[in-house]
Order: C-alpha cells, then sequence, then structure tokens
C-alpha cells in the first residue's frame, strides 16, 4: 500500500513538473508582440458575410484592423471588447484595437434582431 | 414623485458605458475558445491510459477489500459567532437580492440581483461547495430566518411545525422536480436574466420553502425538498471540508472526494437527483455546440428562424433538457442491469452505489465550462456591490470599475480543463474502484462486472472533452 501511494505522489509531482513548465516556456515565447497590423476586410450583403467566412482568427496581442463595408445601413457589433460601428452603403468602417484578451467573442448585426455575422477568435500565443 | 424620476433618468445617463454589451445580451455568455485539437488528444490519451493503469493496478479482483472508514485528518468547532455573522450576512443578502430585483434598475448589468444569483452564488459559491466545503446548511438564509423566527415566538409557542408525516417513499423527489424547474429557469426561460424575474422566483421559492418547514419540519424539508441543501449536499461530497451538527457546528477536513465513498446504497430518489444533475451539466455544455445548432437548423430551418420562433425554440431546449438526463439514467441502469448479472447482486442496491463515482467527472467538467464565464462576469460583482440597485450610488467606491475580459489567458484554462477532467476522471474511476471493492467481496467475476461501468464513465468524460473541443456557437448563426 505505501508503495502504491509512493507511486502516485510521484505520477502527481511529475505531472504538475511537466505542466509548469510548459506553461514557463509557452509565456517566454509568448513575450513577441506584432508589428504590422493585422486586417481583415470583410463585406456584408443581405445581412450575412459575402464569402461565407465564419471565423476571423488573429494571435493575442496583434494590432487587428477589421474594416466593414455593407449593401445597407448596418450596426456592427463586436461583442467582449464591445466596439461597434455604423456601417452605410459606399463607406468603410474600421474596428481597430489590440486584441489583449483571448477568447471567441461574436460579431452581431444589431437592428429589430440580433443576428450573429461572423466570430472573432483571438488565440494565445 | 417626478424629481425622483428625474434623478433616477439622470444617473442612468451618467452611468458608464461598461454595461452596453451586457445589456444586449445574456449574462451567461461565454467567450472560450474551443479546447484545440492536440490538447483534446493528449486528454482523451490520458484518460484512457489511466483507466487502463488503475485497472491493472488495483482492480484485479479484491484480494484485500476497503474498508469503509472515517478518513477526517483534522476535527474542529466553528466559533458561534463565526455562524451567526455569516447568517445575518446571507438574511440580509437575500433581502438586497429581492429589494433590488423588484424596485432597482430594470437592466441585468445595473442591477446587483442577476449577477449576484447567477455567477456569484450559483457558479461560484457551487465551486467553493465543491472544492472547498459545503457551507450551505451552516448559512442558508430560509433556514435561518426560520430558526429565527422560531426562537422570537418561543413563549407563545414550541414551534412553527405542524411537524406533518413525510412519506418515507417520497424522498428527494421534491427537490429532483425543482432541480429540473431550477434548470429549466437557468438554461432555457426567456427573461431570466430580468432583475424582477429573478427576485420574483426567489419570494416564490422563499415561500415554498417555508412552508414545507411548517408543514413537515425545518430538518426534513432541508433533507429532502430544499433543492439547493439537496445539491450543495451532494457537490459537497467532494469537498476536503465538511461541517456537521450536534448543538453547535463541528468541522472536519478529509483527503477530496473521500466524502463520496459509501456502502450504504443511496435512496432511489437521491440516485435519480444525481443523475439529473449529472445530465444537466452535460445539457448545459451541448446547448451551444454546432451539433445542437444544426438540429435546431433541421427543425427551424432559415437564417432569423429561431428568433421568430422563440417558443418553438424553447420547447426543443425543454425536450432536450430532459431527454439528457433521462438518456444517461438510461445507460446508466442498462450498466447496472449488466453488472447485476455479472455479479449475481440486487441491480437497487447497486444503482445506488456507483452513482457517487460520476460526480467528480462533472465537477471537473463544471470547472473547465464555467471558469472563465465567473472570472470575467464575476467582475460585475465590483460596481454592482457599491451600487446594488442601479441608482447611480457608489458606496464603496468601486462604481466605476470596468470589466477586465482579458483576466484569464485561453491557455491557461485548456491546462485547467485538461487537468481537471483527467484529474476528475481518475478520481472517479477510484471511487468506482472503492465501491466496487466493498460491495464484491472476493469474486473476481464479481470485479469483471465493473468493465462496463467503466465504459459508462470514459464515454461520459469523453463526452465532457468534446463538448469543451467545440466551439461555441448560437442557434441562429448558419
Amino acid at each position: 500500500m505505501s508503495c502504491r501511494d509512493t507511486g502516485a505522489q510521484l505520477v502527481s509531482m511529475a505531472v504538475i513538473v511537466i505542466t509548469i513548465s510548459i506553461g514557463i516556456v509557452g509565456n517566454c515565447l509568448a513575450q513577441t508582440a506584432a508589428a504590422e497590423p493585422h486586417r481583415v476586410d470583410l463585406r456584408i450583403e443581405n445581412g450575412r458575410i459575402a464569402g461565407n467566412v465564419k471565423t476571423v482568427q488573429v494571435q493575442r496581442d496583434e494590432a487587428v484592423e477589421l474594416s466593414w463595408s455593407a449593401d445597407r445601413r448596418t450596426d456592427v457589433h463586436l461583442h467582449g471588447y464591445n466596439i461597434e460601428v455604423t456601417v452605410n452603403p459606399g463607406q468603410t468602417q474600421v474596428m481597430a484595437f489590440r486584441a489583449r484578451a483571448t477568447g471567441r467573442f461574436s460579431i452581431e448585426a444589431h437592428g429589430a434582431r440580433h443576428t450573429v455575422l461572423l466570430y472573432l477568435e483571438v488565440q494565445p500565443r | 414623485m417626478k424629481q425622483a424620476a428625474t434623478a433616477f433618468a439622470a444617473a442612468l445617463i451618467a452611468l458608464p458605458a461598461f454595461v452596453g454589451d451586457a445589456l444586449a445580451h445574456a449574462l451567461a455568455q461565454r467567450y472560450d475558445l474551443p479546447l484545440p485539437l492536440g490538447y483534446f488528444l493528449i486528454a482523451s490519451g490520458a484518460v484512457v491510459v489511466m483507466t487502463f493503469v488503475i485497472l491493472a493496478l488495483f482492480w484485479r479482483g479484491s484480494d484485500k477489500p476497503i474498508e469503509a472508514r472515517d478518513y477526517t485528518i483534522l476535527r474542529g468547532t466553528v466559533p458561534d459567532s463565526v455562524v451567526a455573522s455569516l447568517q445575518i450576512f446571507t438574511v440580509l443578502a437575500l433581502i438586497l437580492l429581492i429589494a433590488a430585483g423588484l424596485f432597482g434598475n430594470p437592466a441585468t448589468f445595473r442591477n446587483i440581483t442577476p449577477v449576484a444569483v447567477w455567477v456569484i452564488w450559483w457558479v461560484g459559491f457551487g465551486f467553493l461547495t465543491a472544492f472547498v466545503g459545503n457551507i450551505w446548511p451552516l448559512i442558508n438564509p430560509w433556514s435561518s430566518v426560520f430558526g429565527f423566527a422560531e426562537t422570537l415566538a418561543r413563549p407563545w409557542t414550541s414551534g412553527f411545525s405542524f411537524r406533518a408525516h413525510y412519506p418515507r417513499w417520497l424522498g428527494v423527489w421534491p427537490s429532483c422536480v425543482l432541480f429540473l424547474l431550477f434548470a429549466w429557469l437557468e438554461l432555457v426561460a426567456l427573461g431570466r436574466d430580468v432583475p424582477r424575474n429573478v427576485a420574483i422566483a426567489i419570494l416564490i421559492y422563499s415561500v415554498f420553502t417555508w412552508t414545507g418547514f411548517v408543514t413537515f419540519g425545518r430538518d426534513i424539508w432541508l433533507k429532502n425538498g430544499e433543492v439547493f441543501a439537496v445539491a450543495f449536499g451532494l457537490f459537497g461530497r467532494f469537498a476536503p471540508l465538511y461541517f456537521t451538527n450536534d448543538g453547535r457546528w463541528r468541522a472536519g477536513l478529509r483527503p477530496f472526494a473521500t466524502g463520496l465513498l459509501t456502502r450504504t446504497p443511496l435512496e432511489p430518489s437521491m440516485t435519480a437527483f444525481s443523475l439529473l444533475i449529472l445530465g444537466t451539466v452535460t445539457v448545459d455544455g451541448f446547448m451551444e455546440t454546432p451539433l445542437w445548432a444544426a438540429i435546431v437548423e433541421r427543425v427551424l430551418p432559415g437564417p432569423e428562424s429561431v428568433d421568430a420562433n422563440p417558443w418553438a425554440y424553447m420547447a426543443m431546449q425543454t425536450a432536450l433538457l430532459i431527454a439528457g438526463p433521462l438518456t444517461l439514467t438510461g445507460l446508466y441502469l442498462v450498466v447496472i442491469a449488466l453488472m447485476a448479472q455479472i455479479s449475481g447482486q440486487k441491480s437497487t442496491n447497486l444503482s445506488g452505489l456507483f452513482v457517487l463515482s460520476f460526480i467528480p467527472i462533472a465537477i471537473a467538467y463544471h470547472l473547465a465550462h464555467y471558469f472563465s464565464l465567473f472570472a470575467i462576469a464575476g467582475q460585475f460583482i465590483i460596481p454592482l456591490a457599491s451600487d446594488p440597485f442601479g441608482y447611480g450610488w457608489d458606496l464603496f467606491g468601486t462604481m466605476l470599475y470596468r470589466i477586465d475580459i482579458g483576466v484569464v489567458d485561453a491557455k491557461s484554462i485548456w491546462y485547467l480543463s485538461v487537468i481537471a477532467i483527467v484529474t476528475g476522471h481518475v478520481v472517479a474511476v477510484w471511487v468506482g474502484h472503492f465501491t466496487a471493492s466493498s460491495v464484491f467481496r472476493d469474486s473476481r467475476a464479481a470485479s469483471r462486472s465493473q468493465y462496463p461501468m467503466l465504459v459508462l464513465m470514459v464515454s461520459y468524460t469523453m463526452l465532457s472533452l468534446w463538448i469543451l473541443a467545440q466551439p461555441i456557437v448560437e442557434p441562429n448563426m448558419k
């Protein structure tokens, strides 16, 4: 029984040590920040994103520019980051921000109804 | 009156913009990234490997059966003053939540009630109960108020309760019905984030609970019909701290999960309650998966049909909420029947013994699923503590606090998820092993009867992992 206990302790110690070391290495690698803004052009047609784009992926700490155009007046809202722009036909509107928080954030067209246009995924480094 | 209304309107306008996002949205909106494939594979591999390792190390026929014993390491007494302060705090909190919900700002994130109830209490206090200890019996506000009223009335009456006979067969079935209702309010009901609705639900439940106390006696009702006492009691079995009352509150410290070890089978109603909780936890996550969205699309095709048919969508969710726990119960009973056939033991006995071993898997999944929500949405309590009614007060100077959505990195959540799920599974298999070795004394054939249970455990864990690896989608997006 004591032998088993020691074994179990060793296994759990090993798990903890491995986890912590992966975390440290990962964080060290993540210290480099991007310089060029990550620009994505998005066009809304008939209340949907043209080209069937369902997610936009960026890296954490990137400078992101989401550039919007639309065939009719649309209020676009990026949740979480809480950025809202109103896009008029023939015009582009840019959501510019630094992606400091990771996560999967819905971007919705707000009007009489809220419909999800696509998701912004900010991936960790 | 008009002046007050003007002041109120001014206060609304003056409020900071951080609530703008939340106003339009459900309280329980999660921003979690799906668990990446690599993490998913490592976790599922570890689950399978660990299952076989435990199987090989421990499950080879029980030559020396594990004896049930008391695992308590440390004992102590909780000072009466601490208990009294906590009770006063929770009773005041209950009054505040009802008052704020009824008379405060009607916007979800400008009123303390929705956040306090759904995020801080149900999720946060749930974590505390599972990972530290279940203090609900000490602080239960309904129990405190009732006890206090009885003490005050002592000169005139010996108690407020008729002490009607509580039928044994009824068990915790009232709690099963109440939990289903509660889960429905949490996961399905429209307007569950509206402060007034939350307050009214609390009021109705308060009256219902006190009626239960009056009819059957407080202790009987707390054991059977106060659904949160029953639910937290179940989560609390996993926790290292536990509390008993022999006139004063005593605390005991024991290793994690030893409270799940039992040699006396649960009552059938308690087995049903446990399966209901296990099933509901899974349904909660499943409702955000692309698979569920695809099923909804089949029934309600078209881009805006979910919004256009809210009742049809709610009916689907309700059906899922009932079908999920029923499916799990069906599978569980099949496994139990198989075990009974192999071992020759009575299946009613077995079904009451093995259900607790699934609890660690559900707790682990619940942690992985809700941790970031708690860390992000839970922050709303900071500004709301200063302005619980949403009138523009600033009691503690925290009203202008802004929510930091970057407070936990996705990578930390992924690590947490993998470690929690694998650990939860290992603990579950271990609890199952303990139970088996105390039930099936010596025969190896009996021990082999555990394989069906292991298959179900691995499947349940894998389902949890699979849900974590799914991107969260709302069903109206195609």
